[in-house]
């Protein structure tokens, strides 16, 4: 390789060096972030909407919408559906039944699947509110 | 030179039937080539991980069944198969080398080959069967088939028996030459293994005395906590472990190869007790998040990880120094004039010589996640892989690539192919990794997770569009790169081999002159490699009895689950 050539890529390598690491990060958003509460969610009022924006941030790494398997069971066709629980008795999944699971997971454990669901008793009562809507809306 | 350094430098003059005998040697290559596999494969998963962050999944994951089985892979093979093959290879070597004699032992040079190549079968194996998707740190409580934990049992074992051999070696050395200063292509290879084998004992306990026997149902539960600070005692040093390998490459070849001088014996000799001494006590600097870690000791281990920065700092300016020295000598002049008589024709040089540079952004990124608040900012997101592809991913992985540029060709007797398309290749790796490293890291900075099947996630922060492409095409470059060094080494590996007398001396290997400031300069302590692991021990029993007694009882209550 000649000493030009190898001058040549120890620019390119510098130069990828200075563009790319010096500025910092320039081509991210500089504008300031949307405000948003604590749980990072929008203020707004569509509770199906508020539940969405939850589930993409808090739910969709297990639950899926699209009836394919996670950790935990789809989302997909969940409610007013028929399921089993562990100590085998069945129930229909209702605002109820989706309002404990998501508050008190230990309580609900459904067959199949590891009790691992945390408890998300920490959101607000319109963000669970949100959240069930949600899942009523993908019935 | 003087005599009195001809004498402790006789490791250096050529006695070949007598120092590499054929029953050592054929496991020299044989570990050398398990882990040039292992990064083959590897290191080709790696690519789909990036472009799946443009979209592209070839279905169905890769050859994988989900993201994390290719991950798991990926981590593997990489953190465990490739470095630990290599080390037992290279440093097997450089301590016959270093020594002048053969390893002790030929049942552990075999054994050490064959337990690698057991354990990474069997690894790969229950991997393929997707019973063992718990990435490369297996924290319980996720719970793979025994089998997994079998097989990183297997792995360890196999550096524990090269340990053994090297240990063995320089007590038969020591028999012979009681009074003499330890050579220093030994010492260094010994404090490597030595630092190592303290370190192993943490994942040793962890899957000996928790994982495995919890696997095979022998334990309902496990405590994962504990579980998570016995990986990081081994997990910090093990950085150290893939790296000095590389730093014997730095600190014993590369002077000999640009036609330099080390500087300084005593500095090298210091600088290995160190990592030997500080490698170890730093491992809480994984666990800054962790809960039920007394944030005092986290504050310890952080000041020691500061203190383990300091060796790479000197070996910096070291070997910055002996590569000013050869290109002084080639004829370079003025501030950076050197910098360009260096020998940039010679792959393995180059290789090298940009890994190095890669490192400082590595060391620098390094001390980004030593901080513990600052530690905060980017634990967990894309930032992490985005400094370690700098730091493992190419100052140990192009430094390798750089090292087999020399010695697949001296192990095969047959030179080179195609030294061109070895220079194309380190400096594609280069370039591409920090395009590559800059996406991973600015998409940490944007709140990006690591570990994550980005192409898939319902979420997306501003930003991380620009991260993902920069990350896709970097891996691209590295995978086109990776490409170029499998088609060299196949090159070489159907050349002639060499038979004329020039021919073959064209494949020397750069052995080491001795340093401008020699071994009688050096301190008599330094040598007292007894002391010294016993320091060492007692700095852990430091750094961790307080951590273990705040934490202890164990809570042995998780029961194994599986996420995939
Ligand atoms: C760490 C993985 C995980 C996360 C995160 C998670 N879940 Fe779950 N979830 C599970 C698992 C596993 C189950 C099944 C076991 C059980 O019922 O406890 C489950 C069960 C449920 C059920 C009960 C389903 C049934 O048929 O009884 C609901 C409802 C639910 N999750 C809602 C949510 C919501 C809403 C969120 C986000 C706010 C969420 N989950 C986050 C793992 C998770
Ligand atoms: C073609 C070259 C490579 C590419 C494109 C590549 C790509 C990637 C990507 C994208 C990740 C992050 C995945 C995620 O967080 O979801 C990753 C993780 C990782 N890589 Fe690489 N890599 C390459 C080479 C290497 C090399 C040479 C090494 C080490 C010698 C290495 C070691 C690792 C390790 C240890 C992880 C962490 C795995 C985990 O989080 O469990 N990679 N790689
Ligand atoms: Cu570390």
């Amino acid at each position: 390789m000649s000493r030009k050539l190898t001058g040549g890529l120890l620019l390119v390598f510098f130069a990828v060096l200075a563009i790319g690491y010096a500025g910092v990060m320039p081509f991210g958003d500089d504008s300031p972030r949307e405000v948003t509460d604590d749980n990072g969610v929008a203020a707004n009022g569509d509770p199906v909407e508020v539940g969405e924006a939850i589930y993409s941030q808090q739910c969709s790494g297990c639950h899926t919408i699209d009836g394919s398997s996670g950790v935990g069971p789809t989302f997909q066709g969940l409610y007013g559906s028929e399921v089993t629980m562990e100590d085998g008795s069945t129930v229909i999944v209702d605002g109820d039944h989706l309002l404990l699971a998501i508050t008190d997971p230990r309580a609900t454990n459904r067959e199949g699947y590891p009790d691992v669901m945390p408890s998300f008793d920490n959101l607000s009562e319109d963000e669970i509110a949100g959240l069930v809507a949600f899942i009523e809306s993908l019935e | 030179m003087s005599t009195a350094a001809t004498t402790v430098n006789h490791a250096a003059t050529r006695d070949e039937a007598h120092v590499e005998t054929d029953q050592q040697m054929w496991t020299i290559k044989g570990q050398l080539i398990t882990s040039l596999a292992a990064l083959g494969l590897g290191g080709f998963i790696g690519m789909f991980q990036a472009i799946e962050r443009i979209q592209i999944t070839l279905p169905p994951f890769g050859p994988f069944e989900n993201y994390y089985q290719g991950l798991t892979f990926h981590g593997v093979l990489l953190a465990f198969v490739f470095t630990f093959g290599f080390a037992n290879s290279f440093v097997s070597w450089t301590t016959m080398r270093g020594f002048g004699r053969p390893l002790r032992s030929n049942m552990l040079a075999q054994g050490s080959f064959w337990l690698l190549l057991g354990g990474t079968v069997l690894g790969a194996i229950i991997l393929t069967l997707n019973e063992a998707t718990v990435l490369f740190t297996f924290y319980a409580p996720m719970q793979a088939h025994s089998t997994f934990y079998l097989a990183a049992v297997f792995l360890v074992l196999s550096t524990w028996a090269t340990l053994a051999n090297i240990v063995l070696t320089y007590r038969a050395w020591r028999a012979e030459h009681p009074t003499e200063a330890v050579p220093l292509m030994g010492f260094v290879s010994i404090t490597t293994y030595i630092m190592w084998g303290l370190a192993s004992l943490g994942v040793a306990i962890l899957v000996l005395g928790m994982l495995l026997p919890w696997s095979l149902g022998i334990m309902d539960n496990t405590d994962p906590q504990l579980g998570r600070t016995l990986f990081w005692l081994t997990g910090h040093a093990i950085v150290y472990f893939w790296l000095l390998p590389v730093y014997i490459s730095w600190y014993m070849m590369i002077p000999k190869q640009v036609g330099g001088r080390l500087y300084s014996d005593g500095l090298t000799r210091f600088v290995f007790i160190l990592f030997l001494l500080f490698s170890i006590p730093t491992g809480l600097h994984h666990q800054y998040t962790d809960p039920g870690i007394h944030e005092g000791m986290k504050s310890i281990h952080l000041l020691l990880t500061f203190v383990i920065f300091y060796p790479s700092l000197i070996t910096a300016f070291t070997i910055m120094a002996a590569l000013e020295h050869g290109g002084r000598r080639a004829g370079g002049k003025g501030l950076f004039g050197w910098v360009m008589a260096l020998p940039w024709n010679n792959p393995a040089v180059v290789a090298q010589l940009l890994a190095m540079l890669v490192f400082t952004l590595g060391g620098v990124t390094g001390l980004v996640n030593a901080s513990l608040t600052v530690n905060m900012v980017i634990h967990n997101t894309a930032f992490v892989p985005g400094h370690f592809h700098l730091t493992v991913g190419t100052a140990v992985a192009l430094s390798v690539l750089g090292i087999c540029y020399w010695f697949v060709p001296y192990l095969l007797q047959k030179p080179l192919f195609s030294p061109k398309l070895a220079l194309w290749q380190a400096w594609l790796w280069a370039i591409g990794v920090l395009i590559f490293s800059r996406g991973q890291m600015s998409g940490g900075l944007d709140a990006q997770p690591r570990r994550t099947m980005l192409g898939e996630a319902s979420y997306s922060l501003p930003g991380w569009e620009v991260a993902n492409w920069l990350t896709a095409i970097g891996g691209v470059v590295m995978t086109i790169s990776g490409l170029l060094f499998f088609v060299v080494m196949i090159g070489t590996f159907l050349n002639k081999r060499a038979e004329t007398p020039e021919e073959r001396g064209a494949l020397d290997p750069p052995m080491p002159d001795p340093p401008i400031h020699d071994h009688r300069k050096s301190w008599k302590v330094f040598d007292r490699l007894g002391f010294w692991t016993l320091v060492a021990f007692i700095l852990i029993l430091i750094a961790y009895i307080p951590v273990l007694m705040l934490y202890l009882p164990a809570e042995f209550s998780s029961p194994g689950v599986r996420v995939w």
